[in-house]
């Protein structure tokens, strides 16, 4: 019996032995490096995906590049009617002599109020991030200011003064009016126009030549990041 | 692997007896010799042993020859994903480096849109005032003889929105037809009667720059000289998208009047 249970024991030690040795192998050996091909296949299409992006973007500010001449074209037709805070007297001028040419002589322009142009960015309270701004900066530094302006006249007065307020070279938004009658003439009587101006914080930039100007450097970075690799 | 033993239980004399089961020279023509095994049991024991030794072994061996045969099979694959992963991350880097480099002028085409958007935006609202202000006084001067004649009035133009919203300032007699409106005038005036405050409604009505007219007071005045009433009244009337200068696109009408659920998507097609 004792020689028999010897021989059982080996059976069953040897098994045990050679599981043992299978596990150890597929655990230690064998399966980190199925894991690790697979991890290398995984990391590669995540690298290959990620290229695919970048290419897309790339070819992205590629295309917006060609447009961003005409882009600052437009841009500075638009914000050519708006005028620098130095020239804001000029508006006011240019208020009077419309009323004048409705026909309202200037000591009937009884007010006219301008209130502290405020920064765009800062009204939106979206600053601009200091690392874009510390990269580009096109020099169009937007701010809003509000006029109103009372005037008395007759009515045909009035309202070609609003029609000559609306065709100034200054794109003034009228946001509200506010008409009272004179009680003695009822056809005449004082006309307040509240109207909201874009105004620009400094001097602007001839916008079509810093594109181009921007858009050359870029493009030569580019080439030399592309050398260098 | 169990050895017959069953030999020792038995005596000599039956040992060499033929058993019945044994076949006979006559029955087989053959002459079988019996097995015997006279061999100790620890020695059979032992062959076991060593016959179970041999087998583990035999099936370690294997099991190694295997094992190193699939890790050989990875060889070719890894290497091939090793050169994929850095061709694709050199890639990555040159292109990186480009998307970097020419950042500049994403920042300045998105500067010149953001800030041009904002513009356009804002100008977008801009209202045809003098029209809006000509069209009020003609329809107060057609509404009665002599015409009514407006003591106050202001108007305020916000952006378009429909009617029901909080945005929207005035209210709409029309309580269950949604209306687009571009600001309200509030007025106050006199008339000779009330028949003229009612035409003056139906006028305004009719006039596609406005909606909504609404007289919310009226008031008999005090008589004039000559024996002739007066009625002062208050009330207001929505300015409709048609005194924009900049019409609306039927896109953004629609979004007004029907806003998405997502309040994301109305600001893109709203002012």
């Amino acid at each position: 019996m004792r020689s028999l249970s010897k021989v059982q024991l080996s059976v069953i030690v040897s098994c045990a032995g050679i599981a043992l040795l299978t596990f150890l192998l597929w655990t230690l050996v064998l399966s980190p490096r199925i894991a690790t091909a697979q991890e290398l296949k995984t990391q590669t299409e995540q690298v290959q995906s990620a290229n695919i992006a970048l290419v897309k973007r790339h070819q992205e500010i590629l295309a917006l590049g060609e447009q961003a001449p005409q882009l600052a074209l437009e841009a500075q037709r638009l914000f050519s009617r708006m005028p620098e805070s130095a020239q804001l007297p000029d508006v006011l001028r240019q208020i009077t002599a419309a009323a004048e040419r409705a026909g309202i002589s200037s000591r009937n322009v009884q007010v006219i109020n301008a209130t502290i142009p405020q920064s765009v960015d800062s009204k939106n309270g979206s600053p601009v991030p200091a690392t874009a701004a510390a990269a580009v900066d096109v020099g169009v530094h937007l701010a809003t200011m509000t006029i109103e302006v009372t005037v008395t006249g007759t009515n045909t007065q009035r309202l070609a003064f609003l029609t000559l307020l609306q065709v100034l070279d200054r794109g003034l938004l009228i946001t509200g009016t506010s008409a009272v009658s004179d009680g003695v003439n009822p056809n005449a009587g004082t006309l307040t126009v509240t109207g909201t101006m874009f105004v620009l914080e400094s001097r602007l930039p001839d916008l079509v030549a810093t594109a181009q100007e921007i858009i050359q450097d870029a493009h030569q970075d580019a080439k030399d990041s592309a050398a260098a690799s | 692997m169990s050895a017959d033993t069953s030999w020792r239980n038995k005596s000599i004399g039956e040992l060499f007896t033929r058993s019945p089961q044994t076949p006979s020279l006559h029955d087989s023509h053959q002459l079988v010799m019996p097995q015997v095994n006279l061999l100790p049991a620890s020695i059979t024991a032992s062959i076991a042993l060593r016959k179970i030794r041999r087998a583990a072994l035999m099936g370690s061996t294997m099991i190694l020859l295997v094992a190193a045969l699939v890790w050989a099979l990875q060889i070719p694959a890894i290497r091939a994903s090793q050169d994929s992963l850095a061709q694709a991350q050199a890639t990555n880097i040159d292109e990186q480096a480009q998307v970097q480099a020419l950042a500049p002028i994403a920042q300045m085409v998105t500067q010149i849109k953001r800030q041009e958007g904002l513009v356009n935006t804002t100008m977008a609202a801009q209202p045809k005032a003098a029209v809006i202000y000509r069209r009020l006084l003609s329809a107060a001067a057609s509404a009665g003889s002599p015409a009514i004649r407006f003591t106050t009035m202001g108007i305020e133009y916000s952006a378009a929105s429909a009617s029901g919203r909080t945005e929207s300032a005035c209210p709409d007699p029309n309580p269950f037809v949604k209306r687009l409106s571009i600001g309200c005038v509030t007025f106050s005036a006199t008339a000779r009667s009330r028949a003229h405050v009612s035409r003056l409604l139906v006028m305004l009505g009719r006039d596609p720059l406005f909606v909504g007219p609404y007289v919310n007071s009226s008031m008999l005045a005090s008589a004039s000289g000559a024996g002739q009433q007066s009625v002062s009244f208050t009330g207001t009337v929505g300015i409709s998208p048609a005194g924009l200068a900049t019409p609306l696109t039927k896109e953004q009408a629609t979004l007004l009047l029907h806003p998405p659920a997502d309040p994301a998507t109305a600001t893109e097609g709203g002012q």
